[in-house]
């Protein structure tokens, strides 16, 4: 068993601070839990991040991340 | 609420449906685009789609949070309408917003299409054309179909089709306000001087007569929200404003008589009963 503490790290989720351990955008929705199979999309200090590249992106300190899904739209 | 039968539709307006709108890779029947927001339930707006036969619809993204799981019934609701779903990016103030939006839209949506919204005055909700501009010629480059919102300015609207927009869609009056056209001569020269660009009145429009009269004005289609979706019954709006863009789209095409500034009888003169010719002085 890994008993090495991860770094925590100080981020944004949606303009909210998170405190988390979490490496990648994907490990952060789960831990927030998203259900990720859902209708989203995601920005990482607003550049977009495909759905495919979520397990990828590495997450900093102070990472503003914006979460996303359809809404009703004049 | 009650289906409406295609059939039950006026000869002038099934007569429509032979002049299609060809847009952004799409043959429309409907003129009519129709926003999502502001309906009393979402049965409703879809009885208001049946009813008005609408093909393009307008929705948006906002956050989500992890609880919230209500949206996505909604989503699935829209998704079964089976209709054109045309994002959007309202609330960004900067290009760079928008573009960013519009990604994340096109990869929730499955569409190129985007109505490109950067508002720059938050009172008016009047778009900032730098911005507008800025953000569609990076849309454009990046493989999307924009439909820029703008105002009824010439020069804006010269730029944003020279950027090479699908479409150019211009305010009646500030969102939401229903006040109709404000500026009718400027709609015209808009018209007048892009007459191959598709052209969308977007915003402002408050009753059926006023998409009549840009419709007439050869605009190609019209998008309405608030108008049908908080009428008394959204459901018979709608249809009112379908049955109106055909009116106004077909007026169009017979070509409209000049106004004249002096009355004209329409009746012959000739032969008038009673008439006779006064004494010379």
């Amino acid at each position: 068993m890994n008993t090495v503490s991860m770094p925590m790290r100080l981020l944004r989720l949606n303009g909210q601070p998170v405190q988390t351990a979490c490496a990648t955008l994907a490990e952060l929705l789960r831990a927030q839990g998203y259900d990720v199979s859902h209708a989203m999309a995601c920005a990482v200090n607003r550049q977009f991040v495909p759905r495919a590249d979520w397990a990828q992106r590495a997450l900093q300190p102070g990472d503003e991340i914006e979460v996303v899904s359809p809404v009703v739209g004049g | 609420m009650q289906q409406h039968d295609p059939t039950e539709l006026p000869q002038a307006a099934a007569a429509a449906q032979s002049d299609a709108l060809h847009v952004a890779g799409a043959r429309l029947s409907s003129r009519l685009f129709l926003g999502t927001a502001r309906y009393p339930a979402p049965s409703i707006l879809a009885d208001a789609v049946q009813a008005a036969r609408v093909e393009v619809l307008t929705v948006s993204l906002r956050r989500l949070a992890p609880e919230t799981q209500s949206g996505q019934a909604w989503w699935q609701r829209i998704q079964a309408l089976g209709r054109h779903l045309l994002p959007n990016t309202a609330g960004c103030h900067s290009a760079s917003e928008a573009v960013t939006l519009a990604q994340m839209a096109r990869e929730i949506f499955g569409t190129h299409w985007i109505k490109l919204e950067v508002i720059g005055d938050d009172y008016t909700l009047q778009p900032d054309p730098w911005g507008t501009l800025q953000a569609a010629q990076t849309l454009v480059h990046d493989g999307f179909a924009v439909f820029a919102y703008t105002t009824d300015d010439l020069v804006t609207a010269l730029k944003l089709r020279d950027a090479g927009v699908a479409a150019i869609m211009p305010w009646a009056a500030p969102i939401g306000t229903g006040a109709g056209p404000r500026n009718l001569p400027a709609l015209r020269t808009l018209r007048e001087r892009l007459p191959d660009s598709v052209l969308v009145v977007d915003a402002g429009l408050g009753a059926p007569h006023h998409a009549t009269q840009v419709m007439e004005l050869g605009f190609d289609a019209v998008l309405v929200n608030t108008a049908v979706a908080e009428a008394g019954d959204p459901v018979a709006m709608a249809r009112a404003f379908a049955l109106a863009v055909d009116a106004g789209r077909i007026a169009h095409r017979a070509l409209p008589m000049r106004q004249r500034e002096v009355a004209q009888a329409s009746t012959p003169m000739v032969g008038v009963p009673f008439w006779h010719q006064t004494a010379a002085a």
